[in-house]
Protein backbone atom coordinates (compact mmCIF):
# COMPACT_ATOMS: atom_id res chain seq x y z
CA UNK A 1 0.00 0.00 0.00
CA UNK A 2 1.28 3.25 -1.04
CA UNK A 3 1.91 5.97 1.69
CA UNK A 4 -0.23 9.08 2.17
CA UNK A 5 2.38 11.38 0.72
CA UNK A 6 2.31 9.60 -2.40
CA UNK A 7 -1.39 8.50 -2.91
CA UNK A 8 -2.89 11.00 -5.09
CA UNK A 9 -6.56 10.22 -3.98
CA UNK A 10 -5.90 10.62 -0.07
CA UNK A 11 -4.26 13.35 -1.08
CA UNK A 12 -7.35 14.95 -2.67
CA UNK A 13 -9.36 13.86 0.36
CA UNK A 14 -6.89 16.03 2.36
CA UNK A 15 -6.75 18.92 0.40
CA UNK A 16 -10.63 19.15 0.35
CA UNK A 17 -10.73 18.28 3.86
CA UNK A 18 -8.58 21.31 4.22
CA UNK A 19 -10.76 23.25 2.12
CA UNK A 20 -13.56 22.58 4.17
CA UNK A 21 -11.36 23.40 7.51
CA UNK A 22 -10.21 26.55 5.81
CA UNK A 23 -13.81 27.99 5.71
CA UNK A 24 -15.10 27.14 8.90
CA UNK A 25 -14.37 29.91 10.78
CA UNK A 26 -15.88 32.28 8.15
CA UNK A 27 -19.00 30.06 7.75
CA UNK A 28 -22.19 30.06 10.28
CA UNK A 29 -25.68 29.14 10.62
CA UNK A 30 -28.10 31.64 10.22
CA UNK A 31 -31.48 31.52 12.50
CA UNK A 32 -33.26 33.87 10.40
CA UNK A 33 -36.81 31.81 9.78
CA UNK A 34 -38.35 29.09 12.08
CA UNK A 35 -38.87 26.94 8.69
CA UNK A 36 -36.10 26.83 7.07
CA UNK A 37 -32.11 26.36 7.81
CA UNK A 38 -29.71 28.48 5.79
CA UNK A 39 -25.71 29.20 6.10
CA UNK A 40 -23.73 32.47 5.75
CA UNK A 41 -20.40 33.70 4.83
CA UNK A 42 -19.11 36.16 6.80
CA UNK A 43 -17.64 38.56 3.65
CA UNK A 44 -16.08 41.47 5.59
CA UNK A 45 -14.88 41.90 9.48
CA UNK A 46 -18.43 42.34 10.55
CA UNK A 47 -20.42 41.57 7.64
CA UNK A 48 -22.03 38.46 6.87
CA UNK A 49 -23.87 37.19 3.65
CA UNK A 50 -26.77 35.19 3.33
CA UNK A 51 -29.40 34.13 0.50
CA UNK A 52 -32.07 36.45 1.28
CA UNK A 53 -35.35 34.16 0.81
CA UNK A 54 -34.10 31.93 3.92
CA UNK A 55 -34.81 35.22 6.32
CA UNK A 56 -38.21 35.24 7.11
CA UNK A 57 -38.16 37.97 9.86
CA UNK A 58 -36.10 40.96 10.35
CA UNK A 59 -35.00 41.03 13.71
CA UNK A 60 -34.04 38.77 16.44
CA UNK A 61 -31.56 36.93 13.44
CA UNK A 62 -28.41 35.11 15.68
CA UNK A 63 -25.55 33.22 13.93
CA UNK A 64 -23.89 29.83 15.16
CA UNK A 65 -20.37 29.92 14.92
CA UNK A 66 -17.83 26.92 14.50
CA UNK A 67 -18.12 25.38 17.87
CA UNK A 68 -21.87 26.20 18.74
CA UNK A 69 -21.18 29.69 19.70
CA UNK A 70 -24.39 31.53 19.09
CA UNK A 71 -24.04 35.37 18.64
CA UNK A 72 -26.77 38.16 17.66
CA UNK A 73 -26.91 40.38 14.06
CA UNK A 74 -28.88 42.82 12.35
CA UNK A 75 -30.41 42.57 9.19
CA UNK A 76 -28.16 45.65 7.26
CA UNK A 77 -29.41 45.37 3.82
CA UNK A 78 -31.60 42.98 1.73
CA UNK A 79 -32.04 42.15 -2.03
CA UNK A 80 -34.42 39.77 -3.36
CA UNK A 81 -33.67 40.51 -6.70
CA UNK A 82 -30.30 38.88 -6.32
CA UNK A 83 -31.52 36.69 -3.41
CA UNK A 84 -28.64 38.35 -0.96
CA UNK A 85 -28.89 39.80 2.17
CA UNK A 86 -26.44 41.04 4.73
CA UNK A 87 -26.19 40.48 8.45
CA UNK A 88 -23.85 43.08 11.12
CA UNK A 89 -22.27 41.30 14.02
CA UNK A 90 -20.94 43.03 16.86
CA UNK A 91 -17.93 40.29 16.98
CA UNK A 92 -15.20 40.02 14.11
CA UNK A 93 -15.19 37.29 12.10
CA UNK A 94 -12.71 36.00 9.60
CA UNK A 95 -13.82 37.25 6.24
CA UNK A 96 -13.61 34.37 3.68
CA UNK A 97 -10.89 34.32 1.00
CA UNK A 98 -12.71 34.13 -2.55
CA UNK A 99 -11.04 32.78 -5.39
CA UNK A 100 -9.12 35.83 -7.54
CA UNK A 101 -8.67 34.86 -11.02
CA UNK A 102 -8.24 31.48 -12.31
CA UNK A 103 -10.90 31.30 -14.25
CA UNK A 104 -13.60 28.42 -13.37
CA UNK A 105 -14.47 25.82 -15.87
CA UNK A 106 -17.42 23.56 -16.44
CA UNK A 107 -15.91 19.76 -15.05
CA UNK A 108 -13.49 21.47 -11.96
CA UNK A 109 -14.39 19.83 -8.54
CA UNK A 110 -16.37 21.84 -6.44
CA UNK A 111 -17.22 21.57 -2.83
CA UNK A 112 -20.74 22.76 -1.31
CA UNK A 113 -20.51 23.81 2.54
CA UNK A 114 -23.03 24.59 5.12
CA UNK A 115 -23.71 24.52 8.94
CA UNK A 116 -26.49 23.45 10.96
CA UNK A 117 -27.92 24.49 14.02
CA UNK A 118 -26.00 22.64 16.15
CA UNK A 119 -23.03 24.27 14.74
CA UNK A 120 -21.55 20.74 12.99
CA UNK A 121 -20.07 21.89 9.11
CA UNK A 122 -21.58 19.35 6.26
CA UNK A 123 -20.32 19.54 3.19
CA UNK A 124 -20.83 17.88 -0.38
CA UNK A 125 -18.84 17.18 -3.68
CA UNK A 126 -19.72 17.57 -7.30
CA UNK A 127 -18.50 19.29 -10.22
CA UNK A 128 -19.28 22.96 -11.76
CA UNK A 129 -21.96 21.62 -14.10
CA UNK A 130 -22.72 24.76 -16.07
CA UNK A 131 -21.44 28.05 -16.53
CA UNK A 132 -22.90 30.73 -18.63
CA UNK A 133 -22.26 34.49 -19.17
CA UNK A 134 -24.39 37.52 -17.45
CA UNK A 135 -27.93 36.88 -16.36
CA UNK A 136 -31.21 38.51 -14.73
CA UNK A 137 -32.98 36.73 -12.32
CA UNK A 138 -36.37 36.72 -12.35
CA UNK A 139 -37.26 39.58 -10.21
CA UNK A 140 -34.78 41.85 -12.30
CA UNK A 141 -31.76 41.01 -10.19
CA UNK A 142 -28.37 41.44 -12.09
CA UNK A 143 -25.95 38.19 -11.62
CA UNK A 144 -22.70 37.84 -13.70
CA UNK A 145 -22.63 34.32 -14.66
CA UNK A 146 -24.53 31.76 -14.74
CA UNK A 147 -22.86 29.25 -12.13
CA UNK A 148 -24.44 25.55 -11.71
CA UNK A 149 -22.95 23.12 -9.25
CA UNK A 150 -23.40 19.27 -10.09
CA UNK A 151 -24.03 18.08 -6.59
CA UNK A 152 -26.49 17.58 -3.32
CA UNK A 153 -27.34 21.11 -1.76
CA UNK A 154 -29.10 19.83 1.75
CA UNK A 155 -31.19 21.60 3.45
CA UNK A 156 -29.55 24.49 5.06
CA UNK A 157 -26.99 24.65 2.26
CA UNK A 158 -28.55 27.87 0.51
CA UNK A 159 -26.38 30.95 1.71
CA UNK A 160 -23.09 28.87 2.41
CA UNK A 161 -20.53 29.02 -0.04
CA UNK A 162 -19.71 26.67 -3.40
CA UNK A 163 -15.93 26.13 -2.97
CA UNK A 164 -12.98 25.23 -5.22
CA UNK A 165 -10.76 22.32 -3.65
CA UNK A 166 -7.92 25.03 -2.25
CA UNK A 167 -10.79 26.30 -0.37
CA UNK A 168 -11.39 29.62 -2.05
CA UNK A 169 -14.90 30.77 -1.84
CA UNK A 170 -16.11 30.53 -5.56
CA UNK A 171 -19.69 32.10 -4.89
CA UNK A 172 -22.94 31.81 -2.65
CA UNK A 173 -25.39 28.72 -2.88
CA UNK A 174 -28.87 29.94 -2.79
CA UNK A 175 -32.10 27.59 -3.99
CA UNK A 176 -34.17 31.02 -4.29
CA UNK A 177 -33.46 31.75 -8.00
CA UNK A 178 -34.50 29.12 -9.72
CA UNK A 179 -37.31 26.34 -9.03
CA UNK A 180 -35.61 23.48 -10.35
CA UNK A 181 -31.73 23.66 -9.39
CA UNK A 182 -29.53 24.95 -6.56
CA UNK A 183 -27.05 27.75 -8.40
CA UNK A 184 -24.43 29.66 -7.09
CA UNK A 185 -24.25 33.35 -7.11
CA UNK A 186 -20.49 34.35 -8.18
CA UNK A 187 -18.23 36.32 -5.74
CA UNK A 188 -18.46 39.04 -8.20
CA UNK A 189 -22.24 39.62 -8.08
CA UNK A 190 -21.54 39.39 -4.32
CA UNK A 191 -18.68 42.15 -3.97
CA UNK A 192 -21.16 44.23 -6.32
CA UNK A 193 -24.35 43.82 -3.98
CA UNK A 194 -22.45 44.04 -0.98
CA UNK A 195 -21.26 47.36 -1.58
CA UNK A 196 -24.44 48.50 -2.59
CA UNK A 197 -26.26 47.31 0.47
CA UNK A 198 -23.54 48.43 2.66
CA UNK A 199 -23.38 51.91 2.11
CA UNK A 200 -27.63 52.50 1.26
CA UNK A 201 -28.88 49.27 3.01
CA UNK A 202 -30.91 48.55 -0.27
CA UNK A 203 -30.23 47.85 -3.99
CA UNK A 204 -31.04 50.62 -6.53
CA UNK A 205 -33.97 48.95 -8.87
CA UNK A 206 -36.08 50.94 -11.26
CA UNK A 207 -39.79 51.99 -10.52
CA UNK A 208 -42.91 52.32 -12.62
CA UNK A 209 -45.14 52.30 -10.20
CA UNK A 210 -48.00 49.79 -11.80
CA UNK A 211 -48.91 46.44 -11.08
CA UNK A 212 -49.15 44.27 -14.08
CA UNK A 213 -50.77 40.58 -15.08
CA UNK A 214 -49.79 38.45 -17.62
CA UNK A 215 -52.51 38.17 -20.27
CA UNK A 216 -52.75 36.48 -23.62
CA UNK A 217 -53.10 38.18 -26.86
CA UNK A 218 -56.27 37.65 -28.88
CA UNK A 219 -55.63 36.08 -32.44
CA UNK A 220 -57.37 38.75 -34.11
CA UNK A 221 -55.40 41.43 -32.35
CA UNK A 222 -52.02 39.93 -33.14
CA UNK A 223 -53.03 39.63 -36.92
CA UNK A 224 -54.20 43.50 -36.56
CA UNK A 225 -51.09 44.93 -35.35
CA UNK A 226 -48.53 42.32 -36.99
CA UNK A 227 -47.56 40.46 -33.76
CA UNK A 228 -45.76 37.30 -32.81
CA UNK A 229 -45.59 36.76 -29.33
CA UNK A 230 -49.01 35.46 -27.88
CA UNK A 231 -48.73 37.23 -24.48
CA UNK A 232 -48.16 40.53 -22.60
CA UNK A 233 -49.01 42.47 -19.49
CA UNK A 234 -51.80 44.41 -18.87
CA UNK A 235 -51.99 47.41 -16.26
CA UNK A 236 -54.20 46.15 -13.46
CA UNK A 237 -53.29 49.09 -11.28
CA UNK A 238 -51.33 52.56 -11.56
CA UNK A 239 -49.53 53.71 -7.96
CA UNK A 240 -51.06 57.36 -7.77
CA UNK A 241 -48.02 60.01 -8.34
CA UNK A 242 -45.47 57.41 -10.19
CA UNK A 243 -43.49 57.06 -13.46
CA UNK A 244 -46.37 55.44 -15.36
CA UNK A 245 -49.33 57.35 -13.76
CA UNK A 246 -47.40 60.50 -15.10
CA UNK A 247 -46.51 59.41 -18.70
CA UNK A 248 -50.52 58.50 -18.98
CA UNK A 249 -50.25 54.86 -18.18
CA UNK A 250 -54.22 53.89 -17.09
CA UNK A 251 -56.15 50.49 -16.12
CA UNK A 252 -56.41 48.02 -18.90
CA UNK A 253 -53.65 49.56 -21.26
CA UNK A 254 -51.53 46.18 -22.32
CA UNK A 255 -48.10 46.84 -22.29
CA UNK A 256 -46.38 45.86 -25.37
CA UNK A 257 -42.85 47.05 -25.03
CA UNK A 258 -40.81 48.54 -22.38
CA UNK A 259 -37.77 50.93 -23.84
CA UNK A 260 -36.52 48.30 -26.76
CA UNK A 261 -37.32 45.39 -24.57
CA UNK A 262 -40.60 43.24 -26.23
CA UNK A 263 -42.78 42.60 -23.02
CA UNK A 264 -44.56 38.96 -22.94
CA UNK A 265 -44.99 39.14 -19.45
CA UNK A 266 -44.59 40.81 -15.82
CA UNK A 267 -41.07 39.57 -15.67
CA UNK A 268 -39.72 41.14 -18.70
CA UNK A 269 -40.66 44.54 -16.94
CA UNK A 270 -38.81 43.38 -14.15
CA UNK A 271 -35.82 42.81 -16.22
CA UNK A 272 -36.19 45.61 -17.92
CA UNK A 273 -35.91 48.00 -14.65
CA UNK A 274 -32.36 47.44 -13.38
CA UNK A 275 -30.73 49.70 -11.66
CA UNK A 276 -28.95 51.34 -14.47
CA UNK A 277 -32.60 51.95 -15.80
CA UNK A 278 -33.11 54.99 -12.73
CA UNK A 279 -33.54 58.04 -14.74
CA UNK A 280 -33.60 57.43 -17.77
CA UNK A 281 -36.51 58.10 -20.15
CA UNK A 282 -38.11 55.03 -21.36
CA UNK A 283 -40.91 54.56 -24.44
CA UNK A 284 -43.61 52.51 -23.14
CA UNK A 285 -45.74 51.08 -26.22
CA UNK A 286 -48.93 49.55 -25.11
CA UNK A 287 -52.45 48.85 -26.50
CA UNK A 288 -55.10 50.95 -25.46
CA UNK A 289 -58.73 49.88 -26.85
CA UNK A 290 -57.33 48.30 -29.75
CA UNK A 291 -55.19 50.57 -30.78
CA UNK A 292 -51.30 50.85 -30.45
CA UNK A 293 -50.27 53.66 -28.25
CA UNK A 294 -46.79 55.34 -27.37
CA UNK A 295 -46.05 56.92 -23.86
CA UNK A 296 -43.08 58.36 -22.61
CA UNK A 297 -42.03 57.75 -18.97
CA UNK A 298 -39.54 58.32 -16.60
CA UNK A 299 -38.40 55.78 -14.56
CA UNK A 300 -38.10 56.06 -11.05
CA UNK A 301 -36.30 54.66 -8.34
CA UNK A 302 -38.15 51.75 -6.64
CA UNK A 303 -38.88 52.93 -3.05
CA UNK A 304 -36.88 50.09 -0.60
CA UNK A 305 -38.86 48.02 1.32
CA UNK A 306 -41.00 47.07 -2.41
CA UNK B 1 -1.91 13.65 -12.26
CA UNK B 2 -4.98 12.13 -13.87
CA UNK B 3 -4.15 8.78 -14.98
CA UNK B 4 -2.39 8.23 -11.13
CA UNK B 5 -5.65 9.17 -9.46
CA UNK B 6 -7.31 7.06 -11.48
CA UNK B 7 -5.25 4.41 -11.41
CA UNK B 8 -5.52 4.68 -7.69
CA UNK B 9 -8.97 5.13 -6.98
CA UNK B 10 -8.85 2.01 -8.67
CA UNK B 11 -6.66 -0.04 -6.79
CA UNK B 12 -8.09 1.50 -3.55
CA UNK B 13 -11.68 0.16 -5.12
CA UNK B 14 -9.91 -3.12 -6.10
CA UNK B 15 -8.98 -3.79 -2.26
CA UNK B 16 -12.27 -2.68 -0.70
CA UNK B 17 -13.98 -4.80 -2.85
CA UNK B 18 -11.95 -7.93 -1.91
CA UNK B 19 -12.92 -7.06 1.69
CA UNK B 20 -16.73 -6.69 0.20
CA UNK B 21 -19.29 -9.48 0.18
CA UNK B 22 -22.99 -10.92 -0.64
CA UNK B 23 -24.81 -11.80 2.57
CA UNK B 24 -28.31 -13.61 2.50
CA UNK B 25 -30.77 -15.40 3.97
CA UNK B 26 -33.88 -17.01 3.32
CA UNK B 27 -35.48 -13.55 4.10
CA UNK B 28 -33.25 -10.92 3.61
CA UNK B 29 -29.91 -9.77 1.23
CA UNK B 30 -27.40 -7.32 1.74
CA UNK B 31 -24.07 -6.68 1.59
CA UNK B 32 -21.02 -7.81 4.48
CA UNK B 33 -17.68 -6.52 5.26
CA UNK B 34 -14.64 -9.06 5.96
CA UNK B 35 -13.65 -8.49 9.28
CA UNK B 36 -9.87 -9.69 10.58
CA UNK B 37 -10.41 -13.21 12.67
CA UNK B 38 -12.63 -15.08 10.11
CA UNK B 39 -15.87 -12.65 10.47
CA UNK B 40 -18.12 -10.45 7.99
CA UNK B 41 -20.11 -8.05 9.82
CA UNK B 42 -23.58 -6.91 8.46
CA UNK B 43 -26.62 -5.07 9.44
CA UNK B 44 -28.78 -6.83 11.82
CA UNK B 45 -31.42 -6.05 9.23
CA UNK B 46 -30.00 -7.97 6.60
CA UNK B 47 -29.60 -11.41 8.46
CA UNK B 48 -31.55 -12.91 10.95
CA UNK B 49 -31.22 -16.56 10.54
CA UNK B 50 -28.69 -19.10 12.05
CA UNK B 51 -27.00 -20.01 8.97
CA UNK B 52 -26.63 -17.53 6.70
CA UNK B 53 -24.91 -17.22 3.49
CA UNK B 54 -21.86 -15.41 2.83
CA UNK B 55 -20.81 -15.55 -1.15
CA UNK B 56 -18.67 -14.02 -3.41
CA UNK B 57 -18.08 -13.78 -7.34
CA UNK B 58 -15.35 -17.00 -6.13
CA UNK B 59 -17.94 -18.99 -4.09
CA UNK B 60 -20.64 -19.33 -1.94
CA UNK B 61 -20.21 -20.66 2.13
CA UNK B 62 -22.49 -21.17 4.60
CA UNK B 63 -21.82 -19.13 8.00
CA UNK B 64 -22.52 -19.30 11.60
CA UNK B 65 -24.72 -16.19 13.36
CA UNK B 66 -22.32 -15.20 16.09
CA UNK B 67 -24.05 -12.08 17.40
CA UNK B 68 -26.59 -9.54 16.36
CA UNK B 69 -27.66 -6.17 17.96
CA UNK B 70 -30.88 -5.13 16.49
CA UNK B 71 -30.61 -1.67 18.17
CA UNK B 72 -26.87 -1.03 16.70
CA UNK B 73 -28.26 -3.05 13.37
CA UNK B 74 -25.12 -5.24 13.56
CA UNK B 75 -24.69 -8.43 12.77
CA UNK B 76 -21.62 -10.65 13.27
CA UNK B 77 -21.07 -14.22 10.78
CA UNK B 78 -18.52 -16.67 11.80
CA UNK B 79 -17.70 -18.35 8.51
CA UNK B 80 -14.79 -20.31 6.17
CA UNK B 81 -13.08 -18.03 4.04
CA UNK B 82 -11.16 -19.96 2.31
CA UNK B 83 -11.90 -20.20 -1.51
CA UNK B 84 -13.75 -17.13 -1.06
CA UNK B 85 -10.89 -14.83 -2.28
CA UNK B 86 -11.53 -12.20 0.37
CA UNK B 87 -8.67 -10.08 2.76
CA UNK B 88 -9.79 -8.56 5.78
CA UNK B 89 -10.49 -4.55 5.99
CA UNK B 90 -8.21 -2.48 7.59
CA UNK B 91 -9.84 -0.36 9.57
CA UNK B 92 -9.14 3.44 10.51
CA UNK B 93 -11.60 5.15 14.49
CA UNK B 94 -13.84 7.01 12.44
CA UNK B 95 -13.73 10.02 14.96
CA UNK B 96 -10.37 10.79 13.08
CA UNK B 97 -12.59 11.64 9.96
CA UNK B 98 -12.75 15.18 9.14
CA UNK B 99 -15.84 17.16 7.32
CA UNK B 100 -14.60 16.55 3.35
CA UNK B 101 -12.44 14.06 3.43
CA UNK B 102 -13.46 11.59 0.29
CA UNK B 103 -15.37 8.44 1.15
CA UNK B 104 -16.11 5.42 -0.94
CA UNK B 105 -19.12 2.53 -0.66
CA UNK B 106 -19.10 -0.51 -1.63
CA UNK B 107 -21.65 -3.23 -1.79
CA UNK B 108 -24.47 -4.88 -4.00
CA UNK B 109 -27.36 -2.61 -4.59
CA UNK B 110 -29.69 -3.07 -6.99
CA UNK B 111 -28.49 -6.64 -7.55
CA UNK B 112 -24.79 -5.26 -9.04
CA UNK B 113 -21.83 -6.77 -7.80
CA UNK B 114 -19.16 -4.43 -5.94
CA UNK B 115 -20.51 -1.35 -6.57
CA UNK B 116 -18.92 1.71 -5.99
CA UNK B 117 -19.94 5.09 -5.05
CA UNK B 118 -18.34 8.13 -3.93
CA UNK B 119 -18.98 11.54 -1.74
CA UNK B 120 -17.60 13.09 0.98
CA UNK B 121 -17.40 12.68 4.72
CA UNK B 122 -20.55 15.14 6.58
CA UNK B 123 -19.55 14.46 10.23
CA UNK B 124 -19.27 11.17 12.31
CA UNK B 125 -20.43 11.08 15.63
CA UNK B 126 -20.84 8.03 18.10
CA UNK B 127 -24.30 7.39 16.55
CA UNK B 128 -23.37 7.29 12.81
CA UNK B 129 -21.05 8.42 10.40
CA UNK B 130 -22.86 10.32 7.75
CA UNK B 131 -21.71 10.84 4.25
CA UNK B 132 -22.82 12.85 0.93
CA UNK B 133 -22.68 9.68 -0.99
CA UNK B 134 -26.06 7.94 -2.60
CA UNK B 135 -26.76 4.69 -1.21
CA UNK B 136 -29.25 1.79 -2.54
CA UNK B 137 -30.85 -1.17 -0.81
CA UNK B 138 -28.44 -3.67 -1.03
CA UNK B 139 -25.48 -1.38 -0.08
CA UNK B 140 -26.68 -2.47 3.54
CA UNK B 141 -23.96 -4.26 5.67
CA UNK B 142 -21.50 -3.07 3.26
CA UNK B 143 -18.05 -0.78 3.96
CA UNK B 144 -17.99 3.01 3.97
CA UNK B 145 -14.28 4.18 3.39
CA UNK B 146 -11.96 6.30 3.57
CA UNK B 147 -9.75 7.54 0.35
CA UNK B 148 -6.92 4.57 0.82
CA UNK B 149 -9.58 2.51 1.22
CA UNK B 150 -9.67 1.75 5.11
CA UNK B 151 -13.12 1.18 7.01
CA UNK B 152 -14.84 3.73 9.00
CA UNK B 153 -18.45 2.28 8.91
CA UNK B 154 -20.91 -0.54 8.03
CA UNK B 155 -23.41 0.91 5.76
CA UNK B 156 -27.08 0.95 7.63
CA UNK B 157 -29.52 3.73 6.31
CA UNK B 158 -30.45 6.53 3.97
CA UNK B 159 -31.50 9.99 5.21
CA UNK B 160 -32.62 11.72 2.68
CA UNK B 161 -29.27 11.86 0.33
CA UNK B 162 -27.35 11.01 2.80
CA UNK B 163 -25.57 7.85 3.66
CA UNK B 164 -25.63 6.20 7.87
CA UNK B 165 -23.24 4.25 8.47
CA UNK B 166 -22.16 2.64 12.16
CA UNK B 167 -19.25 3.82 13.16
CA UNK B 168 -15.86 1.59 13.00
CA UNK B 169 -15.48 1.91 17.18
CA UNK B 170 -19.21 0.56 17.23
CA UNK B 171 -18.68 -2.22 15.09
CA UNK B 172 -15.17 -3.18 17.21
CA UNK B 173 -17.37 -2.49 20.65
CA UNK B 174 -19.84 -4.88 19.47
CA UNK B 175 -17.44 -7.75 18.64
CA UNK B 176 -15.86 -7.18 21.32
CA UNK B 177 -19.24 -7.74 23.81
CA UNK B 178 -21.08 -9.80 21.42
CA UNK B 179 -18.21 -12.43 20.84
CA UNK B 180 -17.37 -12.38 24.46
CA UNK B 181 -20.56 -13.40 25.73
CA UNK B 182 -20.93 -16.31 23.07
CA UNK B 183 -17.51 -17.48 24.78
CA UNK B 184 -18.55 -17.34 28.12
Amino acid sequence: MNSTETNPLAALSEQLAGAVAGIAPSLVYVDGSARRDASGIAWNRRTVVTADHTLERDDEIELVLEGGRRIEATLAGRDPSTDLAILRTAVDLPAASRAAGGEPAVGHLVLAAGRDEDGRLGASFGVLSALDGAWRTWRGGEIDRLMRPDLTMYPGFSGGPLLDPAGQVLGLNTWGLSRRTALTIPVATIERVVAQLESRGTVVRGYLGVALQDVRLPETIRAAHGLSRRHAAIVVDVAPGGPAESAGLALGDVLLTLGDVPIEGSEDVQRALGGESVGSRRTIEILRAGTRVRLEATVGERPSGD
Amino acid sequence: MTDELQADLAAVVRRVRRATVHVHDERGRGSGVVWAGGLVVTNAHVVQAAWPFVETAAGRVRGRLLARDERRDLAAIGVDLTGLDVEAATVRPSATLRCGELVLAVGNPLGLSGAVSSGVLQRADRRFVVADVRLAPGNSGGPLTDATGRVVGVNSMVAGRLALAIPSEAVQAFLAKGLSRRAA
